[in-house]
């Protein structure tokens, strides 16, 4: 909760803010006493303030005749030094408006000019605190400020007004009663309902303000708008010859029990003709249609962001995987293809060990491969960012078969004494190998393929007991990086019995080893020497170590 | 929020009073509405 109070002066302006209450309360206090105590003059003249109750019934039997309007006014006159009941048939005291009380939201205003005018602060307040309840407020506001009301209304934004007046033998009294709805938006209201009958001594508006991008009360307004335009219609067909000007009530007894009262007045014929005033009408409905346009407004900016969000949510994902997710028939959502990714990859390790059962068992090839071919989904275990190829799931499995057939028979082929038999023994290192192999088939790396495939060709890689070059240059004494280049040349002809090597494959072994990686000079300068050749093959470069170069690895290193 | 705003002006002198405790707001009205009923009575 929020709390403020400020003193101002001509001259001077102090203000406090608080959020403790009390502290508030005490200063009000304080400034309260000293409002009215610390004048002299002022607390002399309270001192003589007294209470005169006069209440007159006005309210005439003849309903033809313009009835006099009662005007019951309790003012707190400070310069009569009196609090008085008022009615027509006493001269009014001439208030003094410099004692003022205004009751004030943010939303909507009601101010009262006497502090203990009628009704009392309490049920003024309260009244106005629950003027959302429009009919309720206003039948309360009614039997309070009398019934003799008379409405303008206009547009406050447009400078626009249409005003009604009250009848030629009530101008010359000036309004004592109005009630005032102002909205400063567009669809903007003025509502005053007039009480023709005595000076002006209480006040009762009503006015909301509105920002662009707040829509206030708009049903609140709605419905005192339909309150007010029911009660039009109502007084209309009540009242329809009385004056022509739109009267919301007709009640002129100040006494709520009684029924009120109806007005007399002469109307011209058209108005008679009609229960409500077209104008006001017009004026009412586009009263409406603006504040139902300003939540329709409100509306199509959320339809806005909607269509926004939507704009957002129609780019389908999937289409942005759709090339690395082809061979998945139902590329409808990322989170399927990566559950279909972890589900093909489960099925990849099985459909291996399928295969590698069928390669010693080959007549259970069909019954165990056959059902996992037509669900894997080799694809799944590649990058969804990459541009891979997109194989026909048969096309796939095909190629993946071959691969491994060929693995297989290229190890049975191989003049080493490894057997197959000992690939089933270590199956564990050749399924990572082979899943290694599908995985690369799916991209299209095909070099590290190549170089993967004559991994698995190469006997030592899969009976697990490759000498690492870290370990093979631990017993030389290299001086020189040029050296080491050339020993890992001899390493991978002879310990690896690759013939050729690209400079990626020699500098992972090299970088594995001494943590530094060889450049085209350090090749041209073995090349230059003769230790090293180089020859291109399928646009890419391969270098080998020739002859010279393993015996000047021999003569160096090894006598 | 509701903001209540509570206004007394004597001459030159003003008073204003600005909460959105409607309840608040209320019993300090009341308040010194009674207070300025009882200076007068006590007189």
């Amino acid at each position: 909760m929020f709390y403020k109070i400020t003193i101002k002066t001509n001259n001077d302006e102090y203000s406090l803010e608080s959020f403790n209450k009390d502290i508030i309360q005490r200063e009000m206090d304080i400034y309260f006493d000293s409002f009215y105590g610390a004048s002299k003059e002022f607390k002399d003249k309270i001192s003589k303030l007294n209470f005169q109750h006069k209440v007159q019934n006005t309210n005439t039997n003849n309903e033809f005749l313009p009835k006099k309007p009662v005007r019951q006014e309790i003012s707190f006159n400070n310069t009569a030094n009196t609090i008085s009941m008022n009615d027509n048939s006493v001269k009014y005291t001439e208030l003094n408006r410099s004692n003022e009380i205004n009751i004030i939201n943010s939303n909507n205003v009601m101010s009262s000019d006497n502090i203990s005018a009628k009704p009392q602060g309490k049920q003024l307040f309260a009244d106005f605190a629950n003027q959302q309840d429009t009919k309720k407020n206003e039948q309360s506001l009614r039997s309070k400020y009398g019934s003799n009301s008379q409405i303008t209304i206009g547009n406050t934004n447009t400078g626009s007004e249409i005003k009604s007046y009250a009848p030629e033998e009530n101008k010359s009294i000036p309004p004592v009663n109005s009630l005032n709805v102002n909205t400063s938006n567009k669809s903007g209201l003025n509502f005053v309902s007039e009480n023709n009958s005595s000076n002006k001594a209480q006040a009762l508006n009503i006015t909301t303000h509105e920002t662009s991008s707040v829509i206030p009360d708009s049903s609140g307004i709605n419905k005192m708008l339909n309150t007010l335009n029911n009660n039009t219609q109502k007084s209309d067909k009540e009242d329809a010859n009385i004056i022509p000007t739109r009267h919301i009530l007709a009640n002129t007894n100040d006494n709520p029990k009684e029924k009120p009262i109806k007005q007399e007045a002469t109307v011209s014929a058209e108005q008679k003709n009609s229960n409500t005033n077209p104008e006001i009408e017009n004026i009412l409905n586009a009263i409406k249609t603006g504040v139902e346009k300003t939540n329709l407004g409100s509306e199509d900016k959320s339809e806005n962001l909607m269509d926004m969000f939507d704009s957002v949510n129609n780019i389908d994902i999937s289409d942005v995987f759709d090339s690395s997710d082809s061979v998945n028939s139902d590329n409808t959502s990322l989170n399927s293809d990566n559950h279909s990714a972890e589900n093909a990859y489960k099925k990849n390790e099985a459909m291996l060990e399928d295969l590698f059962s069928f390669k010693s068992e080959p007549e259970d090839n069909s019954k165990n491969t056959s059902p996992v071919e037509s669900e894997i989904n080799f694809n799944s275990d590649t990058d969804y960012t990459e541009t891979s190829h997109s194989f026909g799931e048969k096309e796939v499995n095909d190629s993946f078969q071959s691969d491994v057939k060929k693995i297989i028979q290229d190890s049975n082929n191989s003049n080493d004494t490894v057997s197959l038999q000992t690939d089933l023994q270590n199956q564990e290192n050749i399924e990572l190998e082979m899943n290694s192999v599908v995985k690369l088939d799916t991209t299209e790396n095909q070099k590290t393929q190549e170089n993967m495939q004559t991994s698995a060709e190469n006997p030592q890689d899969q009976s697990g007991v490759m000498l690492d070059y870290g370990l093979f240059r631990a017993g030389f004494i290299i001086e020189e990086f040029s050296d080491d280049f050339l020993i890992c040349a001899y390493y991978i002809k002879n310990i690896l019995h690759q013939d050729c090597f690209s400079m990626k494959f020699i500098n992972s072994k090299l970088f594995a080893a001494t943590g530094k990686i060889a450049d085209m000079t350090v090749a041209d300068e073995l090349i230059v020497k003769g230790y090293i050749k180089e020859y291109e093959v399928e646009f890419s470069k391969q270098y080998a170590i020739t002859p010279d170069g393993e015996r000047y690895f021999v003569a160096k290193f090894q006598s | 929020m509701s903001q209540y705003v509570f206004k007394m002006k004597k001459g030159e002198l003003e008073i204003e009073f600005c909460s959105d405790d409607a309840e608040f707001v209320e019993q300090q009205l009341e308040k010194w509405r009674e207070e300025i009923l009882k200076k007068t009575q006590q007189k």
